[in-house]
């Protein structure tokens, strides 16, 4: 069988010819199979400046050589490695063995290299002739003994393939003949295969298990990933391998159909080089379709016309309270540490619950097991990180992953705040902090044990009361943190059998305090998460599993109850007498549910799934079924996936609604009806297109309204719906590119006591329209641009003020609450990246300009003192942030 | 778990503030500075009333567009009830409930007889010759229109009737031999506090008044949400806006046992030397010169304080209001200063913080106007349980 491997220069290493120019000598270690006449350039070794961004040839037309009957005969195989000289034209000029092989192999991929087309190099747009070397692959495939029918009717049916895929290079999808395929077993066992003409590769007859993968090809990255072989189903894969140079990184894209209808992924390259976002993890997510654009640097997860309260994050699937420092700076765990986010925007699975919105899943990754240590340090304006990895001393099989990070805001903050005669106690500050150390007891098992968590903190004494509401003024103390300690295990007990169980004890700690009023909240928390897989049949397979939240919390709280949104404002704080609130308690709010993974087909899952959840605060128990499927229409490249769900989603009441001196108790938890149904469609393999259409129907929402004692008598008679839809065209990342388009059209409205006219939700955003994309050019520069286009945020138009004359402040009559929009929302960010490598260790400098075109966004209505005069008030200026790393 | 929520939503509130102190706002009016019609201040006699107790109620006014040559014939209104516990303790329900929920319970409420028109008051006479009108009340809940977040007729209920007009003749004390300050006198009714959870047992009651140039009228074809109450010109009947008219409330915290002073201003000091009796003593009024420079942070600054008495800083209480680390809480108190010309520095002052004490740096600083005249600066003392004190003073800008 014949396979072609081959390996051309990227931008950073290749230097096109004119016809008329001697070839530029080879550089020592230029290429791995050396060659004479090699141009290839290292990219840590590459000069700072280019004059003009040079682009590969790319491989149009692949001619498929005979096999050379002498090598076929003797059994004999081999790889030649071609120099080839193409035109600007992409023809073959020239074609040149660099190491002779014999046995007929040199002679026939020479002339089937000369038949080659190309797509020529080009320097910017301008087409250039250029030189590459080239590896011409030959490989046998097994023969047919002679005189054996190739089918034989009686002669029972061959293996079936179940596990099956394609390698692919990263750069432009295309496939790599010749790669191998290594499949190791739980017991150690090795099979074999190289990749055919197509890239594909495939392995019969395996039993369901577990099995490592490593592929690799000459002049790539090589890749290892983990999968399982599912008894009576066909588990397809693609991979693509990265060029093995410097500066790229791999992606692997497993095609396994997620148990959500939809899962949204964002690897660590993405996150990191998303402009305007800083690298930040979780705003990242902000990017994506059905999330909506919170106001100003606010770090709300807005997920489908929902509140922000009604997403829950996940990190290493434990939940956390607070994901971002100050409620927006950046996330409270680095990008670096993530494998991935996994984001389900609604119709998620049952093991997941408590919540109408969507889910958050952070994935931290696994400590590097290469034996050797990297670690790395970055610092910008806002914070300075630290991080370490490797193998642990002395303790075989261990390993670890640390990290740190402190803000220094507050060298350059507390200055300025005292130059606005603000008396500084503790000038703003946050920490975090990440320690996880990981072993695998057996082949099948892995243990991770882990403590993470973060730190904020400020006290200032404000001299200059606010105007608007003089109790904004005096003593400024605001000090929240939490803590996990974390322990999880996973244990693939045999191949129908899997359990995984993640518990965690913490502590969260939430201090306010302004003038008279304070609340200060310490809550201990125990979280497990278990859950047992068992595949009793092939293509079935059930999840059974438990969520349990205990939670022993301390509450001391004296504040004047808030309004909620829509409501009437109730005029200045000032001189209101707080509700006091002091209370240890329990929160209990346990859960289980079973989940089946049915694949009646290749082409098809169906997910049904329970979910009961008990709330000690309700005393009620919430029966939550859920179902959602995905359907192939077209199983082989280009896919095409039909997917669908339904499912109720309960939240429990607040815990201001259902205290007995803050609200009332004997509340339901709030309901949710999720509907969606969607599309998928692969365009080209690095391009995809999905479109879905949601609808969240919404009842038993806690509601309120005055009562005679001066408080308030909260009930289960909210309603509202959202309806939207979803559209995501995304480029995967390949070795210089990756970007998307998301667009999201959605109506989200609320009906609070049922007499009430519908409004629309404080949260709605009609148009959420986010393009953004990254391009590397070569020689460690990276540019990244987003734009974004969204609706303006709603606002409650304030048409007249009162005056308050304890406060001595105006009271706002307000107009229909939600009723009017800010104007529409538009911003540029701007990012580039240059990254030099050294021996061992490489320096990553970074410039990220939020607002390039320096718009004043508005993100509300300003009013003068008595609310006779309004404007639009714009927020961020232009805001560039320079950031710099090193990494080894 | 879920307590966080309620910690978050009031963090955020916190943050508010700061955004848009930081953000913007300046190019509205400075609201130190009075230019049209304004309510300064309401004082109590007692801040914390008893039950059944009577409450001199003082309002403080200046009319920013009155001359020595023409000035105009500003009218106090006060409700002529009280509002007693209105639906989750909101004024908006008493705007919306004045006409019906209580004029019904009012001796002499509803007539239209009582209609403001030049000085009639009534509501009998009180001693020393205040006005008293004794409070009347609905019953819980009764007569009220609840805040609804739709299009509907919110304050339809309200009407001029439910206003009646202080004259000068109702002044309640005599700290100010002044003419911009009006009275009236309300008693408390004997039930109003209501049991509570999550704090001490108080009732609740909203003086409403207005601040017109002219007299109060229906506002015709007023749209369903917004306040049908209007100020109209006397000789034209035309409308009058936002700077000619002020509609306001203050509140009346009732305790069975709990009781607050206001604050006690002893002196106004220009430059460290006092101008308190300057309003009625010319021999005080500071002189200095005006600044016409553009660039006016080259202007000079006098400093501006007033001297409060620290026993004006009570310990709340209120048997709740200690600090997570069991210390009582004292007072919230600040200084509000305003002024017909010129520009402060602050106009809004920590006195006394509920924790941390006494603010020594109280003061502000005053900058000179570019045009000469007279300049009148008022200083308000609050306290965070209704507690009020005034004092105001006059300089000459040459």
């Amino acid at each position: 069988m014949l396979a072609a491997l081959w390996t051309f220069m990227t931008p950073a290493s290749v230097r096109a010819q004119s016809g008329n120019d001697p070839p530029t000598q080879p550089e020592q270690g230029a290429i791995p199979s050396g060659g004479a006449g090699a141009i290839r350039v290292p990219a840590q070794n590459a000069p700072e400046e280019t004059p003009a961004q040079v682009t590969p040839p790319k491989i149009i037309h692949f001619e498929p050589s005979p096999y050379p009957p002498e090598a076929e005969k003797l059994g004999l195989e081999a790889n030649v490695i071609l120099q080839l000289d193409i035109d600007k034209d992409g023809k073959v000029t020239k074609a040149v063995v660099t190491e002779a092989v014999g046995h007929g192999f040199d002679e026939a991929a020479v002339q089937a290299a000369q038949k080659f087309l190309f797509e020529p190099a080009r320097r910017g747009t301008t087409p250039i002739p250029a030189r590459i070397l080239y590896r011409y692959g030959f490989t046998l495939k097994p023969s047919t003994p002679e005189g054996q029918p190739t089918t034989d009717p009686a002669a029972p049916a061959p293996p079936t393939d179940n596990l099956r895929g394609k390698v692919l290079s990263i750069e432009g999808d295309v496939p790599l003949a010749g790669a191998t395929v290594d499949l190791e077993n739980l017991q150690g066992e090795h099979a074999v295969v190289s990749t055919g003409a197509d890239g594909s590769w495939a392995f019969q007859g395996l039993a369901p298990g577990h099995y490592k993968l490593t592929l690799a090809s000459s002049g790539f990255k090589p890749v290892k990933a983990e999968e399982d072989v599912v008894a009576g189903s066909v588990t397809e894969l693609t991979y693509r391998l990265a060029l093995d140079e410097g500066g790229i990184e791999i992606t692997v894209q497993g095609q396994r159909p997620p148990r959500e209808v939809t899962r949204r992924t964002i690897e660590q390259r993405e996150i990191l080089r998303i402009p305007g976002t800083n690298g930040d993890a979780l705003r990242s997510l902000q990017n994506l379709p059905g999330v909506a654009r919170p106001p100003g640097l606010a770090g709300l997860l807005i997920v489908r016309g929902s509140a922000p309260t009604d997403t829950h994050t996940f990190i290493d699937g434990i939940y956390v309270p607070l994901v971002y420092h100050f409620g927006g700076l950046s996330s409270v765990i680095p990008t670096e540490m993530l494998e991935k986010i996994d984001f389900y925007p609604g119709n998620f699975s049952a093991q997941y619950g408590r919540v109408m919105g969507g889910i958050v899943e952070v994935g931290v990754r696994s400590p590097n097991k290469d034996g050797k240590y990297h670690g790395l340090a970055q610092f910008d304006l806002i914070d300075g990180r630290v991080m370490l990895e490797g193998p642990i001393p002395l303790l075989k099989g261990w390993s670890f992953l640390i990290g740190g990070r402190r803000s220094w805001v507050d060298t350059w903050l507390k200055p300025l705040l005292v130059s606005l005669d603000a008396g500084v106690t503790s000038a703003p500050v946050y920490y975090d902090y990440q320690a996880f150390v990981e072993t695998k007891p057996t082949a099948r098992s892995s243990f991770r044990l882990g403590v993470f968590g973060s730190d904020d903190g400020f006290e200032v004494l404000i001299r200059d009361p606010a105007q608007q509401d003089p109790a904004f003024g005096g003593n400024l103390a605001l000090k929240t943190g939490f803590y996990r300690i974390e322990a999880r295990y996973k244990n693939d007990i045999n191949d129908a059998l899997k359990f995984s169980s993640v518990t965690s004890y913490g502590l969260d700690r939430f201090d306010f305090g302004i003038g008279t009023f304070f609340f200060n909240i310490r809550n201990q928390n125990l979280f497990n998460r278990t859950e047992l897989s068992y595949r009793p049949i092939g293509g079935v397979t059930f999840h059974g599993g438990v969520d349990l939240a205990l939670a022993p919390y301390a509450v001391n709280i004296r504040f004047p109850p808030p309004p909620r949104p829509g409501e009437p404002d109730p005029g200045p704080f000032a001189t209101r007498p707080p509700i006091t609130r002091s209370d240890n308690n329990l929160a209990w709010r346990p859960a289980a549910y079973l989940e089946a993974e049915i694949n009646p087909s290749a082409r098809s899952k169906i997910v049904p799934g329970i979910r009961a959840d008990y709330a000690r605060d309700t005393t009620k128990i919430d029966l939550s079924p859920r179902l959602s499927g995905r359907y192939n229409i077209v199983h082989e490249f280009p896919r095409t996936t039909v997917k669908a769900g339904v499912g109720i989603f309960y939240q429990p009441p607040q815990f201001q609604e259902s205290d007995a001196a803050f609200g009332s108790p004997n509340l339901r938890s709030n309901r949710a009806i999720h509907y969606s149904l969607g599309f998928e469609q692969e365009i080209t393999r690095p391009l995809e297109v999905s479109f879905e259409g949601f609808y969240k129907e919404l009842d038993q929402l806690v509601a309120r309204l005055p009562n005679a004692m001066g408080g308030y008598d909260y009930n289960n008679l909210g309603k509202g719906y959202v309806v939207g839809t979803e559209l995501l065209v995304k480029y995967k990342p390949d070795a210089h590119f990756f970007g998307w388009l998301a667009y999201t059209l959605s109506r989200s409205v609320r009906q609070e006591p049922p007499d009430y006219a519908t409004r629309l939700f404080q949260y709605d955003q009609t148009h959420i329209l986010t393009v953004l994309g990254s391009y590397r050019l070569g020689r460690g520069w990276e540019f990244g641009a987003r734009f974004r286009l969204v609706s303006g945020p709603l606002y409650t138009p304030n048409i007249f003020g009162v005056f308050n004359s304890d406060a001595g402040a105006y009271a706002p009559l307000s107009g229909l609450p939600f009723s009017d929009r800010v104007p529409m929302f538009h911003q540029l960010d701007l990012r580039i990246d240059k990254q030099w490598r050294m021996n061992g260790w490489s320096l990553r400098t970074y410039l990220d300009v939020q607002n390039a075109y320096n718009r004043s966004n508005p993100e509300g209505i300003a009013y003068n003192y008595n609310f006779s005069q309004s404007r639009v008030q714009g927020f961020l200026p232009i805001i560039p942030s320079l950031g710099i790393r090193g990494e080894f | 778990m879920s307590p966080r929520n309620l910690a978050r939503r009031w963090a955020l509130v916190a943050w508010l503030p700061f955004a848009l102190t930081t953000c913007g706002g300046a190019s509205f009016d400075d609201q130190a500075v009075i230019k049209g019609l304004r309510v300064l201040a309401v004082q109590k006699s007692a801040p914390y009333p008893a039950p059944g107790e009577g409450v001199d109620v003082k309002l403080l006014f200046w009319d920013g567009k009155s001359t020595e040559d023409n000035p105009r014939d500003v009218h106090i209104y006060f409700a002529r009830n009280a509002c007693e516990n209105p639906p989750g303790d909101l004024y908006l329900n008493c705007l919306s409930a004045l006409a019906g929920g209580f004029v019904e319970g009012t001796p002499d409420g509803g007539n239209p007889d009582d209609m403001p028109d030049g000085g009639g008051s009534d509501g009998g006479e009180s001693d020393g010759g205040t006005a008293s009108g004794a409070m009347s009340h609905a019953a819980p809940g009764r007569g009220f229109v609840p805040i609804a977040s739709e299009n509907q007729a919110r304050f339809r209920n309200i009407a001029p009737s439910d206003f009646v007009r202080a004259t000068e003749a109702e002044k309640t004390a005599a700290s100010f031999d002044v003419d911009h300050v009006r009275g009236r006198h309300f008693r408390i009714t004997d039930t109003i506090v209501r049991p509570r959870t999550g704090g001490e047992p108080y009732g609740l009651a909203y003086v409403l008044f207005a601040a017109c140039p002219g007299h109060l009228g229906l506002v015709p074809n007023a749209a369903a949400n917004t306040l049908p109450l209007g100020c109209f010109d006397d000789t034209d009947n035309h409308r009058l806006g936002a700077d000619d008219f002020v509609i306001g409330y203050t509140s009346m915290y009732v305790y069975t046992a709990r009781a607050n002073t206001n604050p006690i201003v002893n002196d106004f000091l220009f430059e460290g030397a006092s101008f308190a009796d300057s309003t009625t003593d010319d021999s005080r009024v500071p002189h200095i010169p005006n600044c016409q420079a553009s660039d006016r942070s080259k202007c000079p600054k006098y400093p501006l304080k007033v001297a409060i008495d620290r026993a004006s800083a009570e310990i709340d209480t209120d048997p709740t209001a200690k600090t997570p680390d069991g210390r009582d809480l004292q007072e919230q108190m600040w200084v509000a200063f305003y002024l017909t010309a010129g520009e402060l520095k602050s106009s809004l002052r920590l006195v006394n913080d509920a924790t941390r004490g006494w603010n020594e740096e109280n003061g502000t600083e005053f900058t000179a106007p570019a045009e000469p005249g007279p300049v009148r600066i008022f200083a308000v003392v609050h306290d965070n349980r209704g507690g009020i004190a005034w004092v105001e003073g006059k300089i000459i800008v040459d």
